[in-house]
């Protein structure tokens, strides 16, 4: 089997043939140009044009990522995505604005996200994965809403249950405050378990081909990781503390001695400076770890995934990103997504023991169901995990 | 019209293997060819081709589920295409050519500040008059007590406002509410969507003057006749959702600085709308608005004594400066 594309010789594996790197081809000018029109017709058609301006953008990452000579592609519907968003569209209005009129609206607002939750996550999935494509062949993921019942449902209820608590338990009843809190913390501990569930059960169930990803549970290895981000955090909070003490409380005393209070865009200021370097410095951490541990759990039949990505590199990277878009007023943003979406995908690796083109020989493509195919087709719907 | 042979990868679709092929093009036909002669033959058209990017092959869609990858980097497959037929869409060419990149730039800015300028507070003004409110009951269950003053005074005020705002207002339909706040008594005035003026205990316990308090319900019945309450909740909206499609997913934070100044501009206008409405309804009746001025520096010096503790008064909410609405209201008297 011989891939006698020019492209398949400049990428050959180096060093040993049994690992293949991904590599990435897009351009910040060229996705820059992309992104702009995106944005101009968006904003000029009241956000209609978004869902072909989401197929431009996924199209351009995927066609620009390349493993063993091919590249990915991306075949969703405008349409489909555009019916997905005009959906969330109506559940988010309803779930903000149900409790303004009525308890019972709201809980009504909170049965249908229960039911449609799961259902709503699996169309999202079979449509991402599903409009996948590489060397040919599909993506795929196999659930049924029974499956996605048992795995979502659970997380739905935790994830509402500080809400639904709130709205029954009000402020009228002072000491049942102490529940709600507790409910919170509840909530807030299980966040590693529902992130990792959802990961789970989006890498078991994935196919390629006629091939099924596995992916091996490690719960505990994301409460290690959120705990160490969590220490993170706290650190910041105690350095933040330090940095007021020293720079922020002169500073204030100097604005206070014109004027009779302190102006508001200092505390605005402070409070933007902060969020940025929790998002700068604490988020790069829990993505670079979490997807080490995801990639490193995950199997397709023989072949293993390995990605290289680091939390210093990429919070170095997002850094420069964060700083590049504030200077530019946004410009950059583009260039931004290129030069992440570059390290993601080139830190990724694939080991596979024997050249990969070896194995693509025998994988099939899925049995065509009529079902399977129509439902990758029929609804899209972002949900960014 | 050239024909031109390329070398491709070819997927039938059945499996992951790729072949090594030969692509030719001639005319509107394109070719792939193996050693062993050829393997399919399809008419070209845009549906087919996916459009040219700088680095990535070009995707060429086969018949029954196949497809061909064709690397062209010196863009001899993108002249073939052409010469065929195969014209790139307008967005296509508009997103290969800077000029026309940047023109698209352009044309954001001058959207997004229309937008602010007209587009978002028309949708809210439109929107602010169709939705029904539920935050009174709210308000009663987190925040608010029953007013302590006595029922007397409470109907003599309500009267005398009402009997006045018939004169200069007669279609804005307004209810008053007396209430205190649960822990003090609550310096404050405040108009809710649906037309609930609320006036709290501690206010009116202030006020030494009853044409003070005519001035304050003035002003707050001037937020109800401008749906000022809905409509700077809408355009908060509003601004969110057109930072949010600007700055698309990168964050938040930066989404939320535009905002916070433009509800920032809104609120300042709103005041002075309202401020207006009160030296009308006030001078429709005869009432000097010297008292309800006044008022404004009994309320600054209110509040420095408890300062720390509540926040301004909603209807002072500092922006214009008391100062500069002051001499507003003076003025108008003149």
């Amino acid at each position: 089997m011989n891939d006698a594309a020019p492209a398949a010789r400049i990428d050959a594996n180096e060093g040993d043939a049994g690992v293949s790197r991904l590599s990435f081809t897009g351009r910040g000018d060229e996705y820059f140009r992309i992104w702009v029109v995106n944005l101009f017709l968006t904003v000029l058609t009241l956000g209609i044009y978004s869902a072909w301006a989401k197929v431009r953008k996924t199209r351009y990452f995927w066609q620009n990522s390349r493993l063993d000579g091919a590249v990915f592609d991306f075949h969703g519907n405008p349409v489909a995505i555009l019916k997905g968003r005009m959906l969330a569209l109506v559940l988010v209005v309803a779930y903000t604005w149900s409790f303004e009129f009525s308890l019972v609206a709201g809980l009504v607002t909170i049965a249908v996200l229960l039911a449609a939750g799961p259902w709503l996550f699996m169309k999202s999935q079979k449509f991402k994965f599903g409009n996948t494509s590489f060397r040919g062949l599909r993506f795929g993921f196999v659930a049924s809403y029974s499956d996605s019942v048992r795995i979502v449902l659970p997380i739905l209820v935790v994830w509402f249950s500080t809400t639904v608590a709130a709205a029954f338990i009000g402020e009228e009843v002072g000491g049942m405050l102490g529940l709600l809190v507790l409910i919170s913390i509840g909530t807030i501990l299980l966040i590693p378990w529902m992130h990792h569930r959802l990961k789970w059960f989006q890498h078991d169930r994935a196919t390629y081909g006629d091939r099924r990803f596995s992916f091996e549970p490690v719960t505990p290895a994301f409460y290690r990781t959120y705990a160490k981000g969590v220490g993170l955090v706290i650190a910041g909070a105690l350095a933040g503390m330090i940095v007021v003490a020293v720079i922020v409380t002169p500073l204030v005393a100097i604005a206070k001695s014109g004027a009779e209070e302190p102006p508001e865009w200092l505390w605005i200021s402070i409070g933007v400076t902060y969020m940025l370097v929790v998002y700068v410095f604490v988020w790069p951490y829990l993505a670079a770890r979490l997807q080490q541990v995801v990639w490193a759990s995950t199997t397709l039949d023989e072949v293993r995934f390995r990605t290289e990505i680091a939390a210093w590199p990429l919070a170095k990277l997002v850094l420069s990103n964060v700083a590049l878009v504030l200077l530019t007023l946004g410009l950059y943003w583009p260039y931004a997504a290129v030069a992440l979406a570059r390290y993601r995908v080139e830190c990724m690796r694939v080991e596979s023991g024997v050249p990969l083109s070896a194995i693509a020989a025998g994988v099939e493509a899925a049995p065509a169901t009529a079902l399977g195919d129509a439902a990758a087709d029929s609804f899209g719907l972002d949900i960014g995990l | 019209m050239s024909d031109i042979a390329l070398r491709g990868v070819y997927f039938d679709g059945r499996t992951a293997a790729g072949r090594g092929v030969e692509v030719r093009v001639a005319g509107r036909d394109l070719t792939v060819v193996t050693e062993d002669g050829t393997l399919d033959t399809v008419t070209l058209d845009r549906e087919r081709v996916s459009e040219r990017l700088a680095q990535a092959p070009r995707i060429v869609a086969l018949d029954h589920g196949a497809s061909l990858e064709v690397p062209d980097p010196d863009g001899r497959f993108d002249r073939a295409l052409e010469a065929a037929g195969v014209y790139p869409s307008l967005v296509e060419r508009v997103q290969r050519f800077w000029p026309a990149a940047l023109a698209s730039l352009a044309g954001i800015v001058v959207l997004a500040i229309a937008t602010y300028v007209q587009g978002v507070p028309a949708a809210a003004n439109w929107l602010a008059y169709r939705l029904p409110d539920e935050v009174m009951r709210q308000l009663d269950r987190r925040i608010f007590a029953r007013s302590r003053l006595p029922a007397a005074r409470r109907e003599a005020l309500t009267r005398r406002f009402t009997a006045a705002a018939a004169v200069a207002a007669p279609d804005v339909p307004f209810r008053i509410e007396y209430r205190t706040m649960r822990d003090e008594p609550g310096v404050n005035a405040m108009a809710l969507p649906g037309g609930t003026i609320v006036l709290l205990d501690g206010l009116v316990e202030l006020a030494e003057d009853d044409d003070a308090l005519m001035g304050v319900l003035a002003h707050e019945l001037g937020h109800v006749a401008h749906k000022h309450s809905l409509r700077g909740l809408l355009q908060a909206l509003g601004m969110g959702a057109l930072a949010a499609v600007l700055w698309g997913d990168f964050s938040n934070v930066i989404a939320n600085v535009p905002l916070a100044l433009g509800v920032l501009r809104y609120s300042r206008a709103f005041e002075r709308d309202a401020d207006d409405f009160a030296v009308a309804l006030l001078k429709a009746n005869g009432i000097s608005t010297h008292p309800f001025a006044d008022f404004f520096t009994t309320l600054e010096e209110e509040l420095h004594k408890e300062r720390g503790g509540s926040t301004p008064p909603a209807f002072l909410s500092t922006h214009p400066s008391s100062a500069e609405r002051q001499q507003r209201l003076r003025d108008a008297e003149n």
